[in-house]
């Protein structure tokens, strides 16, 4: 994959953007298309694919169907975060042995949610020529009745598959942790990104780790200051996770957070997100309350009660 | 590991022993925040503590932050020297303890600056003109699977492997031994270094996993080094942009890496040099003894 196919990405990516726009700046998806979620990071271990896997759990929860795109060529691990095998993964695809959606893995054990595992091992699929990577992305459309929301967790790094995976979805979510390492990756890979596309395109940031709102917060407007400062470009802030020891229990024993302690903070934290994500009302849910401990949630509360 | 392996190794130690300096240690973990990053920088200072000459490279081409991680911004990396702005010297810069860093390539410039034959070729002539002037060098790697980390596989005297106990992170290092495997010519030794341990079964448990797939293999060979426990504390550490031996220095993990530098310059025939602490003695009697008499003479 040269530059030229990626000025191709770009191309198509801009066109999606410009549709988007026209139907509704909010980026609400269309009566039939898939919701393209496209995850990533720049540095690795801060958290992608637990996110991808538990918001795909709580979405399914609400009704939808939910697909997972492992798109990590190299060091794909969502299978076994999940712990399921499926037969057939992507470095079948990228060969040409397989169409994309005969390889998508029905977890049952967990309510339906749809699986494309990705590949391990990057010798044969750096060798594969453009044109196969180029059939493997018009594969997505393939997959338009499989589902309402595609999740496509993309690989740590900024490299060119990332890049690509990002610019042909809709939305692109950023995790970052507080870290100043994590944190200046993650601004690398939103440069990169609008380097590519024009300066509206739909970035969120979700902010893992954190040990209360106060940094979360803290941290969001960071970014965001930098961001806007420097590539012109506003992230939308989407939430954050509690560091929780619950997390690497759940890697252990296989199990997404979400289904394994419901009621822990992580997980709260994620209906949260989940909420914002499907544009609910945060009461309905049962999250993490954002406005504790801050003046304004005090006194809206205050009101509240004399009203 | 048979009599024939520990014998080619020794012959290298033996090799190594006629060149005193420049001993190079790599750090591989392919998962991503497994804490190469970490264990390399805490590691060269342990070093430093030692009374070495260390040089800290992060040479991960694409998402390098060592300057983040200590809160340097110096703007000189490996990408001014690849692309001929700078020379070899004039990206080191100077971090904690005095410890000397390159930090690894600008965030958002891998896409028009792929690493080529070339650029490698150049990087190991810089470690040529490094080894002489440092005792130890120590190579930062990034977490993906690209042909470079390979050869930087290839290249260093002591590879330190880091994985953490969960099923992701073991997982993704079974496959970096596999692509390992394909790549090696000649049979190498592999330290694995487990990280964030938290159950004491743990590297048991890890150690057998890798001692199976071990067999399947002809030329790597993985020992285990040590392993660490994991400290909450760490994680904050990163975030103050302090390192955790300078931190917490009496904490378990500082305490184990203080071990594992031990045994490395043990391995490395690294001696400390006693003539810097006579030397600073010997300054300090001449402070001493030229004030009294000045004093005398007043």
């Amino acid at each position: 994959m040269d530059r030229n196919n990626i000025y191709r990405f770009v191309k198509h990516a801009k066109i999606r953007i410009k549709e988007n726009k026209d139907s509704d700046p909010k980026f609400q998806k269309k009566s039939n298309k898939p919701r393209i979620i496209a995850v990533t990071s720049g540095k690795g271990g801060v958290g992608k694919s637990h996110f991808v896997v538990n918001l795909a759990i709580n979405l399914q929860k609400y009704g939808k169907k939910v697909l997972i795109i492992d798109a990590d060529l190299g060091l794909a691990n969502i299978d076994v975060l999940l712990g399921v095998r499926p037969k057939f993964n992507m470095y079948h695809v990228m060969k040409g042995a397989r169409e994309l959606k005969d390889i998508v893995y029905n977890c049952e054990e967990y309510n339906g949610v749809k699986l494309i595992a990705g590949a391990s091992g990057i010798q044969e699929i750096a060798d594969l020529d453009e044109s196969h990577v180029s059939d493997f992305l018009s594969g997505f459309d393939d997959l338009e009745g499989e589902a309402d929301y595609i999740l496509v967790d993309t690989g740590a790094g900024i490299t060119k598959n990332v890049v690509s995976f990002l610019l042909s979805a809709e939305n692109i979510i950023v995790v970052t942790t507080p870290e100043p390492t994590a944190l200046t990756d993650a601004y690398g890979i939103i440069k990169v990104v609008g380097q590519h596309t024009n300066n509206e395109s739909n970035i969120g940031l979700v902010i893992n780790r954190v040990l209360d709102v106060a940094e979360a917060r803290k941290v969001s407007d960071k970014l965001n200051l930098v961001t806007r400062q420097f590539l012109n470009m506003s992230i939308e802030n989407i939430g954050f996770i509690y560091d929780d020891t619950v997390v690497s229990k759940a890697v252990r024993q296989q199990i997404p957070f979400s289904i394994l302690e419901p009621y822990s903070n992580a997980a709260k934290c994620m209906n949260n997100i989940t909420a914002k994500i499907l544009n609910l009302p945060e009461e309905d849910i049962l999250g993490i309350d954002v406005n504790k401990g801050s003046l304004r949630g005090f006194f809206s509360k205050a009101l509240n009660f004399f009203k | 590991m048979h009599v024939k392996d520990q014998l080619s190794d020794l012959r290298l130690i033996m090799e190594k022993k006629s060149r005193k300096k420049g001993w190079t240690i790599g750090v591989f973990g392919p998962k991503g925040g497994c804490g190469k990053t970490t264990v390399a920088l805490n590691l060269a200072l342990s070093f430093i503590q030692n009374n070495a000459e260390v040089l800290l490279i992060d040479f991960d081409l694409g998402t390098g932050n060592i300057e983040a991680m200590i809160g340097s911004n110096h703007t000189k990396n490996l990408y001014h020297y690849f692309s001929g702005q700078s020379n070899e010297t004039e990206i080191i810069f100077k971090g904690p303890l005095g410890l000397s860093i390159i930090g690894g390539l600008t965030k958002g410039k891998t896409h028009d600056f792929p690493i080529g034959y070339i650029e490698l070729k150049k990087f190991f002539n810089a470690l040529e003109i490094y080894s002489d002037k440092f005792d130890f060098i120590i190579i930062d790697t990034g977490n993906s699977l690209e042909n470079y980390i390979f050869d930087v596989l290839k290249k260093v005297d002591f590879p330190i492997l880091i994985t953490s106990p969960e099923p992701t992170s073991i997982h993704d290092t079974l496959v970096f031994l596999e692509e390992a495997e394909k790549r090696l010519q000649h049979k190498k030794t592999i330290h694995h270094l487990l990280n964030k341990i938290e159950k004491l079964d743990d590297p048991y448990l890890i150690e057998t996993i890798f001692f199976d797939k071990c067999e399947e293999f002809s030329f790597v060979d993985v020992e285990l080094l040590s392993y660490f426990r994991f400290e909450k504390e760490i994680f904050r550490t990163i975030i103050e942009q302090t390192p955790y031996l300078i931190k917490f220095p009496f904490s378990d993990s500082t305490k184990e890496l203080k071990n594992i530098s031990r045994l490395v310059m043990k391995i490395c025939n690294y001696k400390k040099p006693v003539t810097n602490i006579k030397k600073i003695v010997n300054e300090f009697s001449k402070e001493y003894f030229k004030e009294g008499e000045q004093n005398g003479s007043e």
